[in-house]
C-alpha cells in the first residue's frame, strides 16, 4: 500500500513537472505569436482555450458541492479530482491577466462593446454601456473569481480537516460541507450565469440568450464524468488507484454521462428551436454566423457527434459498464466538447467563415498544461481516496462484495 | 396456457402433477449464495420470487438478460421515425402550407413531436412488452400452491426449482436445499 502510494505520488509529480515544462513553453510560443501574427489573434486564441478549460474546472465546481449534498458512492470515488479541479479556479483568474490587459490597454479585438469608437457608433451598445464597460466588467470579474475562491477554499478546508479528524468525526465534517454544498451550488450556477454572459456571450454584445450559459454548463458537467473516467480508468490501468472501482459506481457515472449528453441537446435545441421559430433580426444572427462559411460543418459534427453518437454508444448498459469501453466513449466526449466550445466563441471573431489558427493550438497547449499543473498540485495534497469520509464503509461493503447491493465486480481495467 | 385449458376441457381426474420444490430463504445475501449454489449444482429451471428488488440475483440465477431493453429500443425508434415521416407527410405533401415564409420541410419543428413520439412508445413498449414477455395476464399459478408462499410479498425470499428441470430429483433438491440453510421446503403440485 505505501510503496503504492509512492508509485503515484512519483507519477504524478513527473507528470506535473512535464505539464508544466509544456504548458509553459507553449504559453512562451502563444505569446511570441504577437510578433509572428497579431495581439488579436493571440488573445482570441488565448480566450478560447481559457473559457475551454475553465469550463472544466466550472463543471467540477459544481459536481463538487452537488455530491456534498446528495452524498452516493459515486461522489466518493470522484471527490477528490473534482476538489483538485475546482481549487483551480482562483488560478485561472491570473490566467484572466493577459485578457484583462488586452481589453484595457485597447491592444485586440475581443469585445466591441470595449471599443469606444464602436460603442459610439452603435445606438443600442451605446445604451448598454452601463452595463457593459471596461471597469464594470473587469471588478464583475473580479468578484467571481473572489467568491468562487471564497467557496471553494471553503470546501477544501473541512475536507482537510477531515482527512486529519478521526472516523468518528466525519458527520460532523460532513454535515459541514453539505450545508456549504447546497448553497455553493446555487451560488456556482448564478456566478457562471453572469460570468458566461459576460466573457462568452458579450463577445457579440447586440445577442442575448438566457439558455446561452445553461447550455454551455450541461456541457461542462459532461466532460466532468467524462474526465473522471478517463482518470480512474488510467489510474486503474496503472495499478494506481489502490482499489477496483465497482462496475455499478462506474455505471453511475456512465448514466451521468448519458444524462447530461441528453440535457446538453434539449437545452442546445431548444436554443435553437425558440430562435428560428421566433425569427427575429436581433436574436438570429448569432446561429446565422454559426451555420454558414465553413462553420456549419462543425454544427452539423455538433448534432451527430455531441448528440447522436454518444447518446447510442451510451444508451447500452453493457458499454457503461465495461472500463475500457467507457473510457474511450469519454475521451471522445472531451473531444467533441472542444469542437462544441471552439464553435460557440470563434465564430464570434470570424463572422466571414471558418478560422483557425496555430496559436488556438499553442494557447490550448499552454492553458491546458497549466490547468493540468495545477490540477496534480492539488490532487497530490491529500489521499485520492479520501480516508475519513462517511462513505468509506459504504464502498469497503461494495468492494466486499457484501451488503444488499451484492455482487460488486470490479470493472476489469484492460480491455 | 392453452395447453391447460385443452388438458380440463377432457376433465381427466388424473393426480396433480408435481410442479417442483420451493424453499423459502430469510434474506438478500442468503438467497444469493443459495442462487449460486444450485447453478454450480446444474440445476438450469431455477425461479425466484422475492418481496424486494435484489441486485445480482438474476445473475446468481444465470438468467440471461431481459429481452425487454430491445423492445424499448425498437418502441422508441418507431416512434420517433414514425411521427417524424407522418409529420413530413403532413406538411409537404398532403396539406403543404406556406408558415411564415418558411419551407415547407422545416424540420427544427417536428422535433418536439419527435421527441415526445420516442418517449410515448418506448414507454408503450416498456409496459405492454413486459407485460407480454411475463405472460401476463394469469389467473392461474402454480407456485401458490406451494405452504407459506404469501410471504413473497412480505418478508419471504424464496426459491424453486422447477419439475422439468432435466436433473430434477425431489429428495437431492430437498437435501441441497436444507443444506443451503432454507427455513422451510416443500414437494408441491400443479
Amino acid at each position: 500500500m505505501a510503496e503504492q502510494t509512492e508509485k503515484l505520488n512519483s507519477t504524478l509529480s513527473n507528470l506535473q513537472r512535464l505539464a508544466g515544462i509544456v504548458g509553459g513553453g507553449a504559453l512562451v510560443i502563444t505569446f511570441a505569436g504577437i510578433a509572428l501574427s497579431s495581439t488579436s489573434q493571440v488573445l482570441q486564441s488565448y480566450l478560447f482555450a481559457f473559457l475551454f478549460f475553465f469550463g472544466l474546472s466550472a463543471g467540477s465546481m459544481f459536481l463538487l458541492n452537488l455530491q456534498a449534498v446528495t452524498s452516493g458512492v459515486w461522489g466518493l470515488i470522484i471527490r477528490r479530482f473534482v476538489e483538485a479541479s475546482a481549487m483551480i479556479i482562483p488560478w485561472m483568474g491570473l490566467l484572466f491577466i493577459p485578457v484583462a490587459i488586452g481589453i484595457v490597454l485597447q491592444l485586440a479585438d475581443l469585445y466591441p462593446w470595449s471599443n469606444p469608437a464602436v460603442v459610439a457608433a452603435d445606438y443600442i451598445l451605446e445604451r448598454k454601456a452601463p452595463y457593459l464597460n471596461v471597469p464594470f466588467f473587469l471588478a464583475r470579474t473580479v468578484f467571481y473569481f473572489a467568491v468562487w475562491g471564497w467557496l471553494v477554499y471553503r470546501m477544501r478546508k473541512f475536507s482537510i480537516a477531515q482527512e486529519n479528524a478521526p472516523m468518528s468525526e466525519t458527520m460532523t465534517w460532513r454535515d459541514k460541507m453539505a450545508q456549504t454544498g447546497g448553497p455553493s451550488v446555487l451560488a456556482h450556477v448564478m456566478l457562471w450565469t453572469f460570468a458566461a454572459t459576460d466573457w462568452g456571450m458579450s463577445l457579440e454584445p447586440l445577442w442575448a440568450s438566457s439558455m446561452y450559459p445553461v447550455a454551455w454548463m450541461a456541457g461542462q458537467i459532461l466532460t466532468n464524468f467524462a474526465l473522471w473516467i478517463i482518470v480512474l480508468w488510467l489510474l486503474s490501468k496503472n495499478n494506481l488507484l489502490g482499489y477496483d472501482v465497482p462496475v455499478d459506481r462506474l455505471h453511475d457515472l456512465g448514466k451521468f454521462a448519458f444524462a447530461f449528453t441528453v440535457l446538453w441537446t434539449y437545452l442546445n435545441f431548444s436554443q435553437y428551436l425558440i430562435i428560428w421559430s421566433g425569427n427575429v433580426a436581433e436574436f438570429t444572427p448569432w446561429f446565422h454566423y454559426r451555420t454558414l462559411g465553413g462553420w456549419q460543418y462543425l454544427a452539423i459534427a455538433l448534432v451527430f457527434g455531441h448528440f447522436f453518437l454518444p447518446f447510442f454508444l451510451l444508451l447500452s448498459r453493457h458499454t457503461k459498464r465495461n472500463f475500457g469501453v467507457v473510457a474511450r466513449i469519454s475521451m471522445y466526449l472531451v473531444a467533441i466538447e472542444l469542437v462544441y466550445v471552439f464553435w460557440l466563441i470563434n465564430p464570434a471573431f470570424n463572422h466571414d467563415g471558418f478560422s483557425i489558427h496555430w496559436t488556438h493550438l499553442t494557447a490550448f497547449a499552454g492553458v491546458g498544461g497549466a490547468w493540468i499543473f495545477m490540477f496534480l498540485r492539488h490532487l497530490r495534497q491529500l489521499p485520492i481516496l479520501p480516508k475519513h469520509d462517511h462513505r468509506i464503509p459504504e464502498l469497503e461493503a461494495q468492494l466486499k462484495g457484501k451488503h444488499g447491493h451484492g455482487h460488486a465486480k470490479p470493472a476489469p481495467a484492460n480491455h | 396456457m392453452f395447453k391447460r385449458k385443452s388438458e380440463a376441457a377432457t376433465a381427466a381426474p388424473a393426480a396433480p402433477a408435481t410442479y417442483g420444490i420451493m424453499a423459502e430463504f430469510s434474506d438478500t445475501d442468503e438467497i444469493i449464495h443459495a442462487a449460486e449454489k444450485i447453478r454450480e449444482a446444474g440445476y438450469t429451471k431455477v425461479e425466484a420470487y422475492t418481496p424486494i428488488p435484489v441486485h445480482g440475483l438474476d445473475e446468481a440465477l444465470g438468467h440471461k438478460p431481459s429481452r425487454l431493453p430491445w423492445l424499448v429500443l425498437a418502441g422508441g425508434l418507431t416512434g420517433s421515425s414514425g411521427l417524424f415521416a407522418f409529420m413530413t407527410w403532413v406538411n409537404v405533401v398532403d396539406y403543404p402550407m406556406n408558415i411564415g415564409g418558411r419551407p415547407l420541410f422545416s424540420w427544427p419543428a417536428f422535433i418536439p413531436i419527435t421527441f415526445e413520439g420516442m418517449v410515448l412508445f418506448s414507454a408503450f413498449a416498456a409496459v405492454f412488452g413486459l407485460i407480454f414477455i411475463c405472460g401476463l395476464p394469469m389467473p392461474y399459478h402454480p407456485v401458490f400452491n406451494a405452504p407459506g408462499f404469501e410471504r413473497a410479498s412480505v418478508d419471504g425470499f424464496f426459491l424453486c426449482i422447477e419439475a422439468k428441470d432435466p436433473q430434477y430429483n425431489a429428495a437431492n433438491a430437498k437435501s441441497l436445499l436444507q443444506g443451503l440453510g432454507a427455513k422451510a421446503v416443500h414437494e408441491f403440485s400443479e
